[in-house]
């Protein structure tokens, strides 16, 4: 039997959140919502309290000069979140601002208390405390230490999980007793680069447990805010040695052959080739193959609008009808200021939400793109987080690139993501006989034997249809074919 | 409200007034409510000049000077003016904040005028 005290996590309601604090709040600990202006702590603060606030567990809101309260629930009204059934029942609100300006610390600290002796809020907010630090540096006004002191221990003695919302920057912490007496510090912060703006959210402590380490995205919209961590929690699932782990047939039979009868579960292709060579249709057919066998699919598309897609994809009816059906479920994640982890968490919800099995990235390039410039420089380390991820799902994920055609050199992949993925498909374009023909082959397939030869293939209405092998020549891909002596076979 | 001389009537039309803005300010703060409160006596002047032409003392609160104008009026008038100041400033403060939260502040600082109406709301 453990004589350890239990502290009991609260839900705070914001989606995203209670993964990266490491399963919640601590019940009745201290914390710190901190960050420059205009990164969401008040939304932030509002959000948890009228999500976690009801009659058996009331919340005091206490505000002190900083934004206007007038004001505020102006604006905090404008999110979904807000339930003004709560104000006066289980939320109420004070307003301590004229105390501090008048009479000072001393007196709104007596203010507090009274207020929460009286009332036994179980939440309770003060905003902003960034008055209370400037008021503290007054001539013979009570010392900030003191004040948090204070506050800290009576508020914990009446059972109270606390939050102090204020403005600071970085540097702050260092010398401020306010980061050293909060058991929590939730940070806020934004980050503008080239026309965009990236909101990150850090747990820069969070005592008795461990939070989810790093900077993570937040995205705030008319829902509120939400939290995208930075490690998605992936349950893993426990997969067999690769050469026993089922294959997924791709629905193209030619290229099934190739690849000794299928993609494996829980592995990673890309498909590679130039403008026009079919790595959409490709993928697609991929998707619609796993449909059929009852395995769902998820196609997130960084390029063309899905309603495109869907037109473009062969059997364009049957798509659509496969959306409706529940079984296929279309991404579309365009925007230029995409953060990493919104992205893995958009695609791992689908992917456990419809229990998919394939997934399509059409392409790695349109997600680059996507992506807001702060994380382009770091594209290959959350590609591989990405695919990772869905990969311990178990998931079979195919990922298109274009590769800008070059007919005097072999390039395989572009530069740096050959690595991040199990197999390679490359196609190209040949000229034979005054046509431009299309050719694929299999560049690697880790872990498998696979057939070496170049493919010649047509893109029909049916989708991509696999003919015979390019033999009799050499030297095709680097843009000086020569005919081979000798008996060929196809 | 009771009937009976403009002053009485202006007397229990501040204390009702002072009640209401008390318990605002300690909600959203004294300085917001004020300005709101002034703002309807300036705007209920365009139809009752007198809460605005009358000299006042400069540190008469806007209540204060609501108490004096009402009670300088014939009892019906003061009746009038009383609840288009109040009117006033309860539309203003449900324009920023939204009606349901101003009536349910209404209901924290006059519980005793809206017992009985859950029903009606």
């Amino acid at each position: 039997m453990s004589n350890r005290v239990d502290i009991k996590k609260l839900k705070t309601g914001v989606r995203g959140l209670d993964e990266v604090l490491g399963g919640g709040l601590p019940e009745l600990s201290f914390n710190l919502i901190a960050g420059g202006p205009g990164g969401g702590k008040t939304t932030l603060a509002h959000q948890i309290m009228f999500s976690t606030a009801s009659v058996d567990q009331p919340a005091l809101y206490i505000t002190i000069l900083g934004e206007p309260p007038l004001k505020m629930l102006r604006y905090q009204q404008q999110y979904a979140f807000f339930d003004a059934d709560k104000v006066g029942t289980s939320i109420r609100f004070l307003y301590l601002g004229s105390e501090l300006l008048d009479h000072g610390l001393e007196s709104v600290l007596r203010s507090i208390i009274k207020e929460v002796e009286a009332t036994s809020p179980k939440l309770v907010f003060v905003d902003s405390f960034r008055a209370v630090v400037r008021k503290s540096m007054e001539p013979g006004e009570m010392k900030l230490q003191s004040f948090v002191e204070r506050l800290s221990l009576h508020l914990t003695s009446w059972e109270a999980t606390t939050f102090l919302i204020g403005e600071y920057e970085e540097r702050e912490a260092d010398c401020n007793p306010i980061f050293t007496i909060a058991d929590g510090i939730l940070w806020l912060s934004q980050v503008a680069e080239r026309n965009s703006v990236v909101r990150k959210l850090q747990i820069v402590k969070m005592r008795g447990q461990g939070p989810a380490p790093g900077l993570h995205s937040v995205r705030i919209s008319d829902a509120g805010l939400r939290v995208f961590p930075r490690l998605p929690g992936v349950v893993h699932t426990e997969q067999a040695p690769l050469a026993l782990r089922p294959r997924r047939r791709t629905g193209i039979a030619g290229l099934d052959a190739l690849i000794g009868g299928g993609i494996p579960a829980g592995y990673s292709v890309l498909i590679v080739g130039p403008s026009g060579s079919g790595k959409t249709v490709m993928s697609t057919q991929f998707i619609r193959e796993g449909i059929a066998a009852g395995e769902p699919g998820v196609i997130a598309v960084f390029e063309k609008r899905p309603e495109e897609y869907m037109t473009a994809a062969p059997g364009v009816a049957r798509l659509e009808t496969l959306v409706a059906d529940g079984m296929l479920r279309m991404l579309y994640l365009r925007p230029l200021d995409l953060s990493v982890d919104e992205t893995m968490e958009e695609i791992i919800e689908a992917v456990e939400q419809l229990g998919a099995k394939r997934v399509v990235i059409d392409s790695l390039i349109g997600f680059e793109l996507a992506l807001a410039p702060s994380f382009r420089a770091e594209f290959r380390e959350s590609l591989y987080r990405l695919v990772g991820g869905l990969v311990q799902l178990g998931v079979t994920v195919i990922m298109t690139a274009e590769l800008a055609e070059s007919y005097t050199e072999l390039r395989l992949t572009p530069p740096g993501v050959s690595f991040l993925t199990d197999a390679i498909i490359l196609q190209r374009y040949w000229e034979q006989g005054g046509e431009l023909r299309k050719l694929l082959t299999v560049v690697k397939m880790r872990g498998f034997a696979h057939s070496k030869a170049l493919k010649l293939y047509d893109i029909t209405s049916e989708g991509i249809v696999i003919g015979e092998t390019l033999a009799g020549y050499e030297h095709i891909l680097v843009g000086e074919p020569s005919e081979v002596a000798g008996p060929h076979q196809s | 409200m009771a009937t009976g001389s403009a002053p009485r009537l202006a007397d229990r039309a501040s204390d009702l007034t002072d009640q209401l803005l008390r318990h605002l300010a300690r909600l959203v703060g004294e300085i917001g409510i004020t300005a709101l409160f002034k703002r309807s006596m300036v705007l209920a002047s365009g139809a009752f000049p007198f809460l605005a032409d009358a000299p006042r003392p400069p540190d008469l609160t806007p209540v204060g000077a609501l108490r004096a104008a009402l009670a300088e009026q014939r009892i019906e008038l003061a009746r009038e003016v009383f609840l288009v100041v109040l009117s006033t400033f309860l539309a203003l403060l449900g324009r920023l904040i939204g009606e349901l939260l101003v009536r349910r502040m209404l209901h924290e600082a006059w519980p005793g005028a809206f017992h009985g109406d859950k029903e009606h709301e």
